[in-house]
């Protein structure tokens, strides 16, 4: 079909062409901006919150955002980047909905000698390593650390984000990476 | 002074803006008609999800009609507007009102390539 | 979380006289790094006074201007080397995660696309002469960059991205020059297929506008490689 030939092409256009082409309100290259950039929203979200329940829904209230508020992104070639702003401070309302303020003196949620004889197993070093150090953070210091390594956020807006001061988030930044460098070491 | 309008106007309206040649489908309306609901009319028909998506309001003198349309290409869209409120207007004729002012914006072009016509040959 | 460091040979600990909390000698440290085991300390005790903050802003600094206080601590070595593997592995984190996510499938598209409102990027309401004083007939701007969007379904060779119409639409009859931004497709001919979407264009503006189009300006942006799949001419 003449109309799938092309839906094909769209779906492979580099990121200024289908969204300036969304700017322009055709719903077609919109959805495939929904399909190029779901997956790393909902990874993002996920890290954000600790927890699954809540993604989908933070993530479509992102595309619903990103959709009226179109002209605002002046250079469609970032729009990946600006999808990502838009999902974490959507990701960063929720937490605040549920915890008003940012606990900064949570006391860790788990020390390395109770880490079950399973998840060691399965954190070998790397990736997947982190991946369950991160998990295991008191929720100031996560979001810190997803803000400022999977977000790209400068401390300035972290603490903008997260309605603390700089040295609070330089203080929960510094606390994050001690922890995960201690239990990944652990793990080896 | 706003006439009380029949139960069922605006969606024997709407069924006659569908049945114009030429027309597709009907969109919100959107703000078109919210700029009109400060002049004391009567907003009739609008929005919510099981009632008709065209705008009639009642007011002095006859029945203003705004709607959102989907054409077909193969009508130029000049034509098919015309078409609709020949529509419209004879069916508010029939009931004894006046059209006081139409407003038909349309909202989307079908692609020639996805015609309905029966004139038009798909191409599938 | 007290880290041990081994010394061998009896040398003494270092760590815990207060003379420690200064940059050690030159001659003592080589001596000693070649003796001792260092374990991995994240403590100002076991960075020779530095903090691992410090550290971090030191690393983000590309290391420079050096500071050979950090530079030549045994112990700053090791926690800027899990420092750096820390920062390279959370940009691998979002990439993996990414990955392990399930595919995306069309009811998620739909839940997406019925949210959405049409209206919110229709842009100027382009109006039609009408001699009747009742009638206000128009069309959106959104609609007439569909209008263009669709020409390239007769174009092979042409995908287009951005248009604009440039001009005061809002006055019937109004003189507009278009302007498309396109991607065109590897292996076709660009002047051929620039020339047959003006063509398609300007037909599909005039059959659903009152507009005056005085010219139609294309600027190919990208040139894409297209898959197989999509080369089947119908």
């Amino acid at each position: 079909m003449v109309g799938e030939r092309f839906r094909s092409a769209l779906e492979e256009a580099d990121d200024r062409l289908v969204a300036s082409r969304a700017m322009d309100g055709d719903i077609a290259a919109f959805a495939v901006l929904v399909r190029r950039y779901t997956p790393m929203m909902r990874a993002y979200t996920q890290r954000m919150l600790n927890a699954s329940a809540d993604v989908d829904d933070i993530v479509q209230e992102a595309f619903v955002t990103a959709w009226q508020r179109f002209s605002e992104l002046d250079d469609p070639s970032k729009v990946k980047s600006w999808l990502m702003r838009i999902v974490s401070r959507k990701a960063v309302d929720r937490i605040r909905a549920l915890r008003p303020t940012v606990d900064v003196d949570d006391v860790e949620q788990s020390a390395p000698s109770q880490t079950s004889p399973d998840r060691v197993a399965e954190a070998r070093a790397g990736v997947a390593a982190l991946g369950a150090a991160l998990q295991e953070l008191p929720a100031a210091q996560r979001e810190c650390w997803v803000l400022r390594e999977m977000g790209g956020y400068s401390y300035d807006e972290i603490a903008t984000e997260l309605d603390i001061s700089v040295s609070t988030a330089r203080g929960l930044l510094a606390r994050a990476r001690k922890s995960m460098i201690v239990r990944m070491e652990a793990w080896r | 002074m706003t006439t009380m309008v029949h139960d069922g106007l605006a969606e024997r309206v709407q069924a006659a803006v569908l049945g114009a040649p030429g027309v597709r489908n009907v969109y919100r309306a959107g703000s078109l008609v919210s700029n009109l609901v400060g002049t004391g009319a009567a907003a009739l028909g609008v929005t919510a999800a099981n009632e008709p998506l065209v705008a009639v309001i009642a007011g002095e003198g006859g029945v203003r009609v705004e709607s959102s349309l989907g054409i077909e290409y193969t009508a130029n869209a000049i034509e098919t507007l015309r078409a609709v409120r020949a529509a419209v207007a004879d069916l508010l004729a029939a009931d004894g009102l006046a059209v006081t002012a139409i407003v038909l914006t349309v909202a989307y072009v079908h692609p020639r390539e996805s015609s309905r016509l029966p004139e038009t040959v798909a191409l599938v | 979380m007290t880290d041990e460091h081994e010394h061998e040979h009896g040398t003494p600990e270092i760590h815990d006289t207060p003379e420690a909390q200064g940059a050690p000698e030159v001659s003592e440290v080589q001596g000693t790094a070649e003796v001792e085991v260092h374990e991995l300390g994240l403590e100002p005790s076991d960075l020779d006074g530095h903090t691992l903050e410090e550290l971090t802003d030191y690393l983000e600094a590309g290391r420079e201007p050096a500071d050979p206080s950090i530079e030549g601590s045994p112990g700053c070595q090791l926690a800027l080397d899990a420092l750096e593997q820390l920062r390279g592995l959370g940009g691998e984190l979002i990439a993996a995660d990414t990955a392990a996510m399930p595919e995306v499938d069309d009811s998620w598209v739909d839940r997406i696309l019925s949210g959405i409102a049409l209206d919110a990027r229709a842009g100027r309401r382009i109006p039609f002469d009408d001699p009747d004083p009742s009638t206000d007939f128009g069309i959106t701007e959104g609609a007439v960059r569909g209008l263009i969007r669709s020409a390239e379904n007769t174009v092979p060779g042409i995908l287009v991205g951005h248009s604009e119409l440039d001009g005061d639409v809002t006055i019937p009859g109004a003189r507009i020059r278009i302007s498309i931004e396109v991607n065109a497709f590897y292996g076709e001919s660009i002047p051929v297929a620039v020339q047959r979407l003006r063509d398609e264009v300007a037909e599909r503006v005039q059959r659903h506008t009152d507009l005056t189009v005085t010219a139609i300006d294309v600027t190919v942006r990208d040139v894409q490689r297209v898959s197989r799949s999509t080369e089947d001419r119908s």
